[in-house]
């Protein structure tokens, strides 16, 4: 679900309800994202930790600050939260200090000159000792390029293997909704015989949806005429982060879901990977809908990647 | 508080319905709980965790009542019986800032941090075991994220998610599930002797 056009209107709006600063109202609705919606779940986390960081940083407005101490700081768990912060860091600020202390060390180690300031500058020595350095530092620039150069091969080679693969793959599977969406079509009570051989007459409308941003410009609308079997749905991704992915489409209104998809794998679309869906067309009506991408790593549980919100117009 | 217990069944039953058809092994209820603790937390409640049981036990014995909830889905459904739990809370309890500066640890006291070096030095050693605890990509990414302030760090996650080839969001949500298990495996340590 879209929280809304401006991001960083989002971020002061997450901030001050986090600091007890919103009208009831906005503050009730907020509420109930905050359990009822992945998405929104995940941003308030994060808001949250960067609020706190900023606090034990001094970034805070003054304002904001005696509101930070005043409000948020009236909780247990909450305080937990605010010393760890604080560890973290003091835990950064020694890391810091302990890598300038070692090259504090290399750079006086490198220096023969400067360990032996009696004898003052000796040129030959130092000449030698400059080449030395230069040299060393081509040949490792140079072995550097070689190296990604050929990482960068073995890199091509393997996205080429893979995503034949995955086109391959990405075929089975739409071949695969395709009849999904023939079979929800029969259990409309059209004849059984109607289409079970007639797959090449289904129609379909198409609409790729970009990424997930934040600062999403206009909604993406699909027009649906009178006939249409399926609709078709390509979801453009920013990055191929997963081995799978899942869909689910989603009513806003209600928040219900509507259709769900099996495991999908991402194809190569013209602008990178995406995930393509297609389900009846008989499912929606003239309103927006939301499509929730999860993402399903080798291990562990799925995760939230995005929601793709798009308009339905019905001619 | 109710004083229904839910039997192995019921609970099954109502991992399944949270889990919307998509089996998360816990993962969903573990989430929706936390999510409740928060909520509650924010609501000044004196227990959260227990209003949190409190809720998805309400849930979970409405399920098994009626057989299934269709009328709203299982987040939403669950804040809806939050909010009741909290409305009763507010009727049961005086809520005063009297009370809440009762508790030990809950008063708005601005001095944070114990100001002993050997309480630091302790939260110091537990989160540096914490973090030896995660994988190396993970201790990287969740001291990259968090490392720097202000224009620095906005430029420095850009940055991050581009070589981690992550979208913003992706690199967010990981963040947060690493500081997450952070921030457990440290308050689990530190109530240890």
């Amino acid at each position: 679900m879209a929280f809304s056009d401006n991001p960083s209107a989002d971020d002061r709006t997450l901030t001050k309800y986090l600091l007890g600063a919103l009208p009831e109202e906005e503050a009730a609705r907020l509420d109930e994202l905050s359990i009822s919606n992945d998405e929104f779940a995940w941003r308030l986390d994060a808001a949250e930790n960067d609020l706190v960081d900023a606090y034990v940083r001094g970034e805070l407005s003054p304002e904001d600050a005696r509101q930070f101490k005043a409000f948020y700081l009236s909780s247990a768990r909450r305080k937990e939260k605010v010393q760890l912060a604080q560890g973290l860091l003091e835990y950064e600020r020694r890391a810091a200090a302990t890598v300038k202390a070692a090259e504090r060390s290399v750079v006086t180690a490198q220096s023969p000159v400067m360990q032996s300031p009696g004898r003052g500058w000796s040129m030959p020595r130092f000449a030698f000792q400059w080449g030395f350095a230069v040299a060393s530092v081509a040949l490792l620039l140079f072995g550097g390029y070689l190296l990604v150069q050929n990482l960068q091969l073995r890199r091509l080679l393997n996205q080429v293997q893979s995503e034949q693969a995955t086109m391959s793959q990405h075929a089975q599977d739409l071949q695969k909704q395709l009849e999904q969406g023939k079979t929800a079509l029969d259990e409309k009570a059209k004849p059984e015989n109607a289409h079970a051989d007639k797959l090449d007459q289904l129609t379909t409308v198409s609409l790729v949806l970009p990424p997930p941003t934040r600062g999403a410009s206009q909604l993406p609308s699909v027009f649906v005429h009178p006939g249409t079997d399926l609709v078709v749905l390509v979801l453009s991704l920013e990055a191929n982060d997963f081995p799978g992915y899942r869909a689910k489409l989603r009513d806003p209104v209600t928040n219900r879901t509507l259709w769900q998809s099996s495991k999908l794998t991402a194809g190569a679309g013209s602008q990178g990977a995406a995930i393509s869906v297609s389900f009846g067309a008989g499912l929606l009506k003239q309103q927006n809908y939301i499509v929730d991408l999860q993402g399903i790593p080798s291990h562990g549980s799925a995760e939230m990647v995005g929601g793709y919100p798009f308009r339905v117009l019905l001619q | 508080m109710s004083d229904w217990t839910p039997t192995e069944s019921a609970f099954r039953q109502f991992l399944i319905w949270l889990d919307e058809g998509v089996d998360s092994d816990g993962a969903k209820y573990l989430e929706m709980r936390r999510r409740l603790v928060l909520y509650f937390d924010r609501k000044k409640c004196l227990l959260p965790d227990e209003l949190a049981d409190e809720t998805l036990g309400r849930v979970a014995q409405k399920l098994q009542e009626q057989g299934e909830i269709t009328n709203l889905s299982p987040a939403h459904y669950c804040y809806v019986v939050a909010r009741f739990v909290f409305l009763e809370y507010l009727r049961r309890v005086e809520h005063s800032q009297a009370n809440l500066d009762a508790i030990p640890g809950a008063s708005s006291d601005p001095s944070v941090q114990d100001g002993s070096s050997a309480s630091q030095e302790k939260l110091l050693d537990r989160l540096d075991r914490c973090l030896e605890r995660l994988t190396a990509e993970d201790r990287e990414l969740i001291l990259k994220y968090y490392e720097g302030d202000g224009r620095t760090k906005i430029e420095a996650r850009r940055k991050l998610a581009e070589r981690l080839r992550l979208s913003p969001n992706a690199l967010t949500i990981r963040a947060c599930r690493i500081r997450n298990k952070v921030e457990s495996c440290v308050k689990t340590s530190l109530s240890e002797p």
